[in-house]
């Protein structure tokens, strides 16, 4: 009997051979953008919606979140509800939405209430079922771009977990009205104002951190190149300079109301730190050769420069007081403005190779040095988005000079539109 | 009497074999600590990786020094075509090496005979794709790229040690395809891949001979339920996948593939 079991368990552990699962690692999603599905506002009430802000304040949303680079904004033609009248959850037909493969879906209402308009807007995601944002909005009908602006920085940090940009600005030099003046605009490009009127040269507007003031070089009184600071609460223009040499490339220090600008006062032009009524608060460089165009780190603890002082232009650092000079580049020959990013891992800058500008990013320490733009004219004055995700700089690739958005990976480069020939861009800071 | 006397001497055999045993087991358990001997510093501990492509830069081993700026975006190094795949496994009898050389046989060499438009056509074809192909040459900055999806290399190892076996190779082509097909479909809210938070779920997937998924359940779910559902979707989209080598078919039809998405990977 025993034999008998014996036999039976030998035959059943031949007949069961071990199979094993075939083990797969998924360890990084694919590049394809986000699918997010922006339908037009539904007007509620009466018909009083001269400026089609139904379907207006979603086509702000839509460049923004193009402009992103995160997402893929779905055509509105293969969508399944066609009315659109359904923006409550509950009543929202999340499965059909699901069906053509939205990953995210944006629904709201207009009502105009009096002088005011009052919008709701909701982010839904259909494979869940559930609402992810949902926001009411009373303002002015000339608020209705910002409120675009921060419905699409409330879709970046639920979807993102970082904070949009989009309520950010960027102030720049445009020479529209022949002369170079600064100009600052809403990062799509739109809603763009003067704030200089010096018929002169103005060059190099710098954001301070609070966003409050920006600094910058003109040749305006003087006829040499001295910096003002422009408070943008009443747009009142201060001249922090006067001493008749050239004072270039203003940047502010992090966490400071402290200048560093780029002085030839003693012959050789150096870097300085002065405080907002132009006094010199120390002398950060002392070699020979130009030093200019400072860029500090997040923290303030290092600044990155250009520097002559190794026979051709290249991209030196330097701790906060001006000590402990390490240079960066050793390639290329002529490496200048260097931005250091706000996450404080890289450094941007623009490189002359071939005869052209071109943009280049490398670690802190000069590693890696990787290229972000080619065969695409002069790419020039790399500055970064408050978030550390976007670089923003001027290029000439369609015969104008033109300001640029693109990740900081060299991804989704755009053109935002203003008018003349747009160069020397500043992200503003986040406005609190 | 004899039997209890021959019992007596067994146990008492079986006791002297136990302390030998036993003594022996302790000298060599102890041998590290004991003042003579001279190896106990010696331990090494081997532990077997598979390095990516590409990832010196994260490992401490600075670049090569490059004498000029690179000459290519991130973006064309990404685009540059991929390797192809490696040729398909080798039957093991074309690897028999003959016993006997074959006689040789002197042949006249023939004429030259005028070529045909046809090959002449051919001929030119094929220059020109041989120069296309030079021209799409990895540049040196190709290594700056973190890591080629395609490499198959994973931070738990090459996925299986003893790929020598004709067998073998096959089954991590396969792996290979399967991971690059899910990859191309996995869209992942935005927010898990710029977020350290360790998201792993993990999904039984249930295969036909023709590579079309039939059951697909969690093993283990990552509590988030947008995670999970990214995951899910992926592998709804990536149906049919490759179709399976024979000798995996019974396999990925009655045990399935488990499929692991587990961003942290990339990043450690």
């Amino acid at each position: 009997m025993k034999k008998i079991f014996f036999i039976i368990f030998l035959l059943l552990l031949y007949s069961s051979p071990l199979l094993a699962r075939v083990y797969i690692v998924i360890d990084e999603p694919s590049e394809k953008k986000f699918p997010i599905a922006i339908t037009d506002l539904i007007l509620l009430g009466e018909n009083k919606d001269k400026e089609k802000w139904t379907s207006n304040l979603p086509d702000v949303l839509k460049k923004d979140l193009t402009l992103s680079g995160l997402f893929e904004i779905m055509e509105s033609d293969i969508f399944p509800e066609r009315d659109h009248y359904n923006v409550a959850p509950d009543r929202v037909q999340f499965s059909a939405w699901s069906l053509i493969g939205a990953q995210g879906l944006v629904k709201g209402s207009l009502e105009y209430a009096n002088d005011r308009i009052i919008v709701e807007l909701y982010l839904y995601d259909p494979f869940l079922g559930q609402k992810l944002v949902g926001r009411r909005y009373v303002a002015q009908p000339e608020e209705m771009r910002i409120v675009a602006h921060h419905f699409a920085d409330e879709i970046m940090e639920v979807l993102t977990g970082e904070r949009g940009i989009f309520s950010t600005k960027i102030t720049f030099v445009s020479d529209a009205t022949r002369n170079k003046e600064i100009y600052v605009m809403d990062i799509d490009g739109e809603n763009h104002s003067r704030l200089t009127r010096d018929r002169s040269i103005t060059l190099h507007p710098s954001w301070s951190p609070t966003g409050r003031w920006i600094a910058y070089t003109s040749f305006s009184n003087t006829g040499y190149p001295e910096i003002y600071v422009i408070d943008m609460k009443d747009k009142t223009q201060t001249r922090l300079t006067g001493n008749q040499t050239s004072n270039l490339s203003p940047t502010w220090k992090p966490g400071t109301n402290l200048i560093t600008m780029a002085s030839s006062r003693t012959q050789d032009t150096e870097l300085y730190l002065i405080d907002l009524k132009g006094k010199i608060v120390s002398q950060l460089t002392r070699s020979f050769g130009i030093d200019l165009a400072p860029s500090w780190a997040p923290d303030g603890s290092a600044f990155a420069f250009a520097s002559e002082r190794a026979g051709r232009l290249h991209i030196f650092r330097a701790d906060a007081d001006g000590g402990n000079v390490r240079r960066l580049t050793f390639v290329g020959y002529h490496n200048d403005r260097p931005a250091w990013s706000p996450k404080g891992d890289k450094i941007v800058f623009q490189g002359r190779d071939q005869g052209a500008w071109d943009l280049f990013i490398m670690n802190t320490d000069g590693s890696n040095i990787q290229r972000l733009t080619a065969g695409q004219g002069n790419n020039e004055s790399p500055y970064w988005a408050p978030n550390g995700r976007y670089i923003v700089y001027s290029s000439n690739q369609t015969g104008r000079n033109l300001i640029y958005i693109m990740k900081s990976d060299g991804s989704n480069q755009l053109a935002i539109s203003a008018p003349g020939n747009c160069t020397q861009p500043s992200w503003s800071p986040y406005f609190k | 009497m004899d039997i209890l006397f021959e019992r007596n001497l067994f146990s008492k055999f079986l006791l002297r074999s136990f302390i030998i045993h036993l003594g022996v087991f302790l000298l060599l358990a102890l041998s590290p600590y004991l003042p003579f001997s001279q190896y106990h510093r010696r331990i090494e501990r081997i532990t077997w990786i598979t390095l990516p492509k590409g990832m010196t830069d994260t490992m401490g081993m600075p670049i090569k020094k490059s004498p000029d700026l690179p000459k290519t975006t991130i973006q064309e190094q990404k685009e540059i075509p991929k390797p192809p795949p490696p040729p398909p496994a080798v039957k093991e009898d074309t690897l028999k090496i003959p016993t006997k050389e074959a006689p040789k046989v002197v042949k006249p060499i023939p004429k030259p005979r005028p070529k045909t438009p046809e090959e002449i056509m051919m001929e030119k074809a094929l220059a020109r794709i041989g120069e296309t192909v030079k021209k799409r040459a990895a540049p040196p900055e190709m290594a700056q790229i973190p890591q080629n999806i395609e490499s198959g290399g994973t931070p738990y190892g090459s996925p299986n040690p003893s790929d020598l076996t004709p067998k073998d190779a096959e089954y991590a082509l396969y792996q290979t395809k399967i991971r690059g097909r899910i990859m191309e479909e996995w869209i992942l809210p935005i927010a898990y891949a710029n977020q350290n938070v360790p998201y792993i779920c993990l999904i039984v997937v249930k295969i036909n001979p023709q590579g079309e998924v039939i059951q697909s359940y969690f093993e283990k779910k990552s509590g988030s339920p947008a995670f999970d559902f990214s995951a899910m979707r992926a592998i709804e989209r990536a149906s049919p996948l490759a179709i399976p080598p024979d000798g995996l078919k019974r396999e990925v039809l009655t045990e399935g593939l488990l499929v692991e998405f587990n961003p942290q990977l990339k990043k450690d």
